[in-house]
């Protein structure tokens, strides 16, 4: 199963037995229009429709017959050595999206020729082999393997985005209003703080996320060839529905950038594979509209990104941190209330239990005894930094995971997460055990359960 | 002492360098990382099985699987659809058609 769901990237190398270098890569790159460049590859990320994470081989091989007009044979006969083989790939697209926006030009010419459209399908292949800056080694250690492995597996399209947007909206609308979260000492009004920023609710935000992401998968269902002028999100694209169109247009500049902005934020997160700019703003301002550069972005900007958009209504460092700390109040209560929801069995489920003498001296920050079962759950709403997540480098991401989930190093003597659960057991099992709010002579098993609201621990060897 | 250990040396190495040897006589197993997402679809079978042993299969799911580790669809469903086993509440599953309820009502002519 593990080969199937990552997939095997087609690229230059295996086609034409040679590697390709960055700036062959450019030179494609710098010789076309930039509008024709973009407009092509999002048809390609349509065709392929890169939001969607089941594997199509059949649209695979249409795109090879259309991409390589010169070149079919040859690619076609690599990919059939690999049945789960990407030639395209979102991974590729970003990748070479972000080629475009770094090196092209308005003053490229058009692409008119077989050989133009060949030359366009052997850039994509390049950027198969270009992109990928880890080759694992027999040396390497688990965390080196989970950084070389990271920026290309985060890439892959999820299937649970509309998880996601439906958890924040929770998180927002049910999870606020709770009182033991609104009387922690970091309450921020996050809803009427939204609102008040943006000039729409969280959850009309939501919905003008959910009408974004209609137009991509709508051009993906047509058969016919899409126009040009049909790709792009028209300024009047909201105008049938109840939303404000200030807010809208609002929200639109806050999603979206010019060429010139994307280029220079490149140049600060200048890793190649990085492609948090366009994460950032997925949404590319063109003379005729916005051209979304990647509808999984969008996507994500109500779900997991969303702690970004709230952030960014904050621009002092204090308050920021405020919401740092809150939103793992949030969180934390968030889990609970998904327990009070849907656990159906036959145990107990106790929200911050402590070890009685103390209500402050807690044990985890929720517990379920289960016959001879304890369960220790610790919620994490940190997240782990791109210059970590990106850098192919296991020790600065083992050191953000540690300050992350285990310990803060400027701050020894608080414990966070797996810190936290250790020292709890330990305890446990050495003291402390009468007056805990349950029968520990009863227990037999003792499970450890760090939950955290970064996906990164569903990447290949970050759990291990 | 931490029986049945899984390998690798992540947070878990950092678990059990935090916990040392407890000289206990319960069975501790080793760091389950987990995310939020898996939680949830975990609980919708606690109606057939306990949520110990979800996770612990899940876990185990995680441990063999060397790439995407820990679907679900993978390890935990299959055991559970053998039994015939039907998963019970699924509270996201419900806000989501609510979502595409509230989306359709945005637009004017609706």
């Amino acid at each position: 199963m593990t080969a199937e769901r990552f997939g095997v990237f087609i690229g230059f190398s295996d086609v034409f037995g040679r590697n390709p270098t960055s700036e062959e890569l450019a030179e494609v790159v710098t010789t076309f229009l930039r509008s024709q460049l973009l407009l092509g590859t999002t048809k390609v990320a349509l065709k392929l429709k890169s939001w969607f994470s089941d594997f199509e081989p059949s649209t695979q091989d249409e795109l090879i017959e259309g991409l390589f007009p010169l070149s079919a044979t040859q690619v076609k006969s690599v990919r059939q050595r690999y049945p789960v083989g990407l030639v395209f790939s979102r991974l590729g697209l970003l990748y070479f999206i972000r080629q475009i926006i770094q090196f092209s030009s308005e003053f490229g010419r058009d692409i008119s020729s077989p050989a133009d459209l060949d030359r366009i399908g052997c850039a994509l292949l390049m950027c198969n082999d270009l992109y990928l800056g880890y080759d694992p080694g027999p040396d390497d250690d688990v965390l080196q393997r989970a950084a070389g492995f990271l920026p290309a597996s985060e890439s892959l399209p999820s299937s649970g985005c509309m998880d996601e947007v439906a958890r924040t909206l929770i998180m927002i609308r049910t999870i606020l209003p709770r009182p033991e979260v609104r009387l922690d000492a970091d309450y921020l009004d996050l809803a009427a703080d939204f609102e008040g920023k943006y000039g729409l609710t969280p959850t009309q935000f939501a919905n003008l996320i959910c009408g974004l992401i209609v137009h991509p998968i709508n051009l993906a269902d047509r058969n016919d060839v899409v126009p040009n002028s049909d790709v792009l999100i028209k300024p009047d694209y909201f105008s049938r529905t109840h939303l404000d169109a200030a807010a809208v247009e609002k929200v639109m500049g806050e999603l979206s950038s010019d060429v010139e902005e994307l280029r220079s934020e490149m140049t600060i997160f200048d890793r190649s594979i990085d492609f948090t700019p366009i994460q950032k703003r997925p949404l590319l301002r063109m003379r005729g509209g916005h051209l979304c550069l990647d509808p999984t972005y969008i996507f994500e900007k109500a779900g997991k990104a969303f702690f970004w958009v709230l952030r960014a209504m904050y621009s002092d460092d204090k308050t920021a941190e405020r919401l740092l700390r809150f939103w793992g109040k949030v969180f934390e209560s968030y889990h609970d209330w998904i327990w009070e929801q849907e656990y159906q069995g036959s145990g107990q489920y106790l929200p911050s239990p402590s070890f009685g003498v103390n209500e402050s001296d807690e044990i985890a920050d929720a517990a379920l005894v289960e016959e001879d079962a304890l369960v220790l759950f610790e919620c994490k709403a940190s997240i782990i930094t791109s210059a970590a997540k990106y850098s192919f480098n296991g020790t600065l991401l083992g050191r953000d995971l540690y300050k992350k989930f285990v310990q803060d190093p400027k701050e020894k003597s608080r414990l966070k997460g797996v810190g936290q659960l250790a020292r709890s057991i330990r305890r446990l099992c050495a003291e402390d055990r009468r007056h805990v709010p349950f029968n520990m002579q009863r227990i037999e098993h003792i499970y450890s359960v760090l939950v955290t609201l970064d996906p990164i621990v569903q990447e290949p060897f970050i759990r291990q | 002492m931490f029986k049945n250990r899984l390998s690798g040396n992540n947070l878990n190495e950092q678990f059990r360098t935090q916990c040392g040897d407890c000289n206990a006589s319960e069975t501790i197993t080793p760091l389950f990382a987990v995310h939020i997402s898996d939680i949830e679809r975990l609980l919708r079978y606690t109606n057939a099985r306990p949520f110990a042993q979800l996770i612990r299969d899940f876990a185990r799911g995680n441990a063999d699987a060397k790439y995407r580790a820990g679907a679900i669809a993978d390890y935990v469903l299959p055991l559970l659809k053998r039994k015939e086993v039907k998963a019970g509440r699924d509270t996201i599953g419900q806000h989501i058609e609510g979502i595409f309820k509230e989306f359709a009502l945005i637009f004017k002519d609706q």
